[in-house]
């Protein structure tokens, strides 16, 4: 099988994403520096943390414009968490930050207001099911992982801010959080983002990684 | 106001001596079970939404004997594991995420230095930063904060503390009641409704939890987001599906 490059820039959890892809029998390479990223045809972004930490450890390990490249040329690319809010256009936590762009939106912080009026704490933390949103069914690159993206099981999730995609096919699937609608799967194409942690979202997890490795 | 649709995590709670599984009736005269990653396994194959491992006497020795058993637990185990005893600066945070921890928990250390709390948020982000606070009844609705696992009492009012915490970044607060801790005899749902209460962030009520009907009247009647139980499941008194289909069968929603 096809080695999985995991971007090693000081953020994430890379033991548990690096464990969770052994378990499953995937081949991961930890890449620490841009040059080796060329070497490989998909990659995971991780990230924990703060969206402007992430970005700039990025820039400061060079790392920008070598997974630009990457995204640009088609290549897979999944990202977990942080990783996933840096897929879209700036985030607005500790003021605005720069993404990469590569979807359309922003992020901010998980509304603490929701429609029943009942008290919402972030960080949102715990088990969530999701929702598939019909919009991205059927498109090419995601659905296959679509198809192990399943609503009946539930997923990992701790984050205080989520994705607002602009185009409306880009979201994948959602989960709800006491009323509160949050981004769970975005992507298109050769790009998929998950605001849950597969790596610790149990078999349902490592399934779903199994799967996006081996597509 | 209770939550209309709150979906607690049942937690395992392991507590760390050396390389064994220990418990102890409130926090002293220790019993050893066996191999901390053999218990966690068991946990996880039971469907444990997450794991808590505290070294109790890291912070009184001053070292942290728990990086071979965290290393070994999460390479079997993907649920999020929270490690915590003697994590002094971002140092030692760094190095339990390095051998697969998920979050820290930090207690001691904060309370004398409570700008930890902060550094460890803005380093690794609030989602990795649990505050522990171990509670001790001294009067009437008042608590006390201890540390150095539940022997030295500040004299800091744990209500005081846990809103100082989460303004200092704390994504998480652990409590733990010193009171009830591995007595079996129930949580203390005054100390936990006040806590939840106060608290912006989730809390994991820790301690007393003697029978699956404990987990559930802390969840039903608080705030408390999550329940973490220890002896009750080491000594097989109850699994996590017991607790779970008590909590179900109340009306909460849980992971199945």
């Amino acid at each position: 099988m096809k080695e999985t490059a995991i971007i090693n820039y000081g953020s994430g959890n890379i033991f548990s994403l690096t464990n969770a892809l052994d378990h499953v029998g995937v081949p991961t390479v930890l890449v620490s520096t841009p040059e080796d990223l060329g070497h490989y045809d998909q990659m995971i972004l991780p990230g924990v943390g703060a969206f402007s930490g992430c970005m700039d450890k990025l820039y400061e390990k060079q790392f920008v414009p070598a997974i630009q490249t990457f995204v640009e040329a088609g290549k897979k690319t999944l990202g977990i968490c942080v990783g996933m809010q840096m897929l879209f256009e700036k985030s607005f936590e500790f003021g605005e930050c720069q993404g990469f762009g590569f979807l359309p939106g922003y992020v901010e912080k998980v509304s603490t207001a929701n429609a029943i009026n009942m008290p919402v704490t972030v960080p949102h933390v715990g088990w969530r099911k999701i929702e598939i949103c019909e919009a991205a069914l059927g498109m090419t690159g995601v659905d296959q992982v679509l198809a192990q993206l399943d609503a009946r099981h539930e997923y990992y999730f701790v984050h205080s801010f989520c994705a607002k995609p602009e185009i409306h096919s880009d979201l994948i699937a959602t989960t709800d959080y006491n009323g509160v609608s949050i981004a769970a799967a975005v992507g298109r194409d050769n790009l998929l983002g998950l605001q849950f942690h597969p790596e610790k979202s149990g078999e349902a997890g490592l399934g779903l990684l199994k799967k996006w490795a081996e597509l | 106001m209770t939550w209309p649709n709150k979906k607690p995590r049942v937690i395992a709670r392991l507590e760390i001596k050396g390389p064994n599984l220990i418990k102890g009736i409130q926090l002293e005269g220790l019993h050893v079970l066996g191999d901390p990653s053999k218990f966690a396994n068991k946990y996880y194959t039971q469907g444990v939404d997450e794991l808590i491992y505290s070294d109790v006497v890291a912070s009184l020795y001053g070292r942290n004997s728990l990086h071979d058993v965290v290393r070994e637990t999460a390479r079997q185990i993907f649920v999020p594991l929270t490690v915590g005893g003697g994590v002094r600066s971002r140092e030692d945070v760094n190095s339990l995420l390095a051998v697969g921890a998920d979050k820290v928990s930090v207690n001691t250390a904060a309370v004398k230095d409570p700008d930890l709390i902060t550094r460890i948020a803005n380093t690794f982000g609030s989602q990795c930063c649990v505050v522990e606070i171990q509670a001790k009844k001294t009067s009437d609705h008042n608590w006390t904060v201890l540390v150095d696992n539940g022997r030295e009492p500040t004299g800091m009012n744990v209500l005081d503390w846990t809103s100082q915490a989460i303004e200092r970044g704390a994504g998480e607060i652990l409590l733990t009641s010193i009171d009830r801790d591995g007595t079996r005899s129930g949580v203390d749902l005054e100390l936990i409704t006040a806590v939840s209460d106060v608290a912006t962030v989730p809390v994991i009520a820790s301690g007393g939890v003697g029978k699956p009907d404990d987990a559930v009247q802390a969840l039903v009647n608080t705030n408390v987001h999550s329940i973490a139980i220890a002896d009750m499941f080491h000594y097989q008194r109850a699994t996590i599906s017991d607790v779970k289909s008590h909590l179900s069968d109340a009306g909460l929603e849980i992971r199945s």
